[in-house]
């Protein structure tokens, strides 16, 4: 934990509400991608980072900085966007990209970085919740697997399991559609 | 969330080095993917439920603590003498006239003992009378209490729980102000 951000925890675990959102506002844009890849919707991600974060003020003052800061609030909106899911079924699909409607110079180029794009994030989209988790966090999100353990309370093997199986799962799918082998979506089945 | 324990390394997991290669690429892929970035809305809607829940807090603090630790300490005791003597009031002279008994006859001085005793209480209900408080209260109560067909002894434990709910309120209040007051000074 970096100097800054250790009186920045002790100033927010003493009440001090500014230092609590100082504190806050580097994790609010991972957590939100985070909730927004489990939940596969903008808004109840929005929703649910919100509550986790809200959770995690409450819970502050009990945070021993037994794990790091950033890692124990990935694990409150991991709770949160689990808790979330089980309690609904049928998943929503996410917003249009803002590039869609903002193609850049070559747009022939456009569409096949935009039409891959597409297919990985659906074929991320169709794995379950807990291999979809450990590739966003893993590769998407850029966190260790010891990171990824803690969030998800699970052994370090068992993550890694998660991962290779994910990994299989994810390729299973692309290769459907021809995205791993380099020839892009526009040759994909319907 | 940036920190040098959080890089990774593709190297954490073992794969073929065949499948090397095709998973760089698809790992390549998902980084590309679009980040979405967290609207302002949620920041600036968090700070604003933790200032309402803050003001709550507080508002609960300062009234816990004028509240709860006299209620916790002596308060009770004190509510609970508060409760007997009410029923003495509404009871009127019957618990006196119980007590002289009691009282005459652990003391073995029955004349002395009954005359002290009902000197005494008779002072206490006239005094009590002359500011209206047993009176009144019985005046309020037994209208209703009679209505509703209830016997005599519940009409008098009715009569107690609601004055003894009523004096409980003023203690409970009193010290509110007067804590306020002191933190003020």
């Amino acid at each position: 934990m970096e100097a800054g951000e250790g009186e920045l925890l002790r100033a927010a675990q003493s009440g001090d509400d500014d230092a609590f959102g100082r504190l806050i506002r580097p994790c609010i844009d991972p957590a939100y991608r985070l909730a927004v890849r489990m939940l596969d919707d903008r808004t109840e991600a929005e929703d649910a980072v919100q509550d986790a974060l809200y959770k995690a003020w409450q819970a502050l003052p009990r945070f021993r900085g037994d794990a790091k800061f950033a890692t124990w609030i990935y694990r409150i909106v991991w709770t949160t966007c689990v808790d979330r899911t089980r309690r609904r079924e049928a998943s929503l699909p996410l917003e249009v990209d803002p590039a869609d409607a903002n193609p850049d110079h070559d747009p022939e180029q456009h569409w096949e970085t935009r039409e891959t794009r597409r297919t990985v994030e659906d074929a991320l989209r169709r794995l379950s919740l807990p291999y979809r988790t450990a590739l966003t966090l893993f590769y998407i999100e850029d966190l260790s697997i010891r990171d990824i353990a803690a969030i998800v309370g699970l052994p370090l093997s068992t993550v890694k399991t998660h991962l290779l199986r994910a990994r299989n799962a994810l390729r299973n799918e692309l290769s459907a559609t021809d995205v791993s082998e380099g020839r892009g979506s526009r040759h994909a089945r319907g | 969330m940036p920190g040098d324990e959080t890089h990774n390394s593709s190297e954490e997991v073992d794969v073929e080095s065949a499948e090397a290669g095709e998973w760089d690429r698809i790992a390549r892929m998902m980084r590309e993917m679009p980040r979405p970035v967290a609207p302002d809305s949620l920041y600036d809607g968090l700070m604003a439920r933790i200032s309402e829940e803050r003001v709550q807090q507080d508002a609960s603090a300062s009234f816990g603590s004028t509240v709860r630790r006299p209620v916790r300490g002596w308060l009770a005791p004190v509510g609970a003498a508060a409760f007997g003597w009410l029923v003495a009031v509404s009871t009127e002279a019957s618990l006196f006239e119980r007590f002289e008994r009691v009282l005459a006859s652990a003391l073995g001085t029955a004349s002395d003992g009954v005359a002290h005793v009902a000197v005494q209480g008779d002072r206490l209900l006239y005094v009590l009378k002359q500011v209206g408080f047993a009176s009144s209260g019985k005046a309020l109560f037994t209208g209703p209490a009679s209505l509703a067909g209830l016997s005599p002894v519940a009409e008098q434990l009715l009569l107690a729980c609601v004055w003894g709910g009523i004096g409980w309120g003023v203690t409970v209040a009193t010290l509110a102000v007067s804590r306020k007051l002191f933190a003020q000074t």
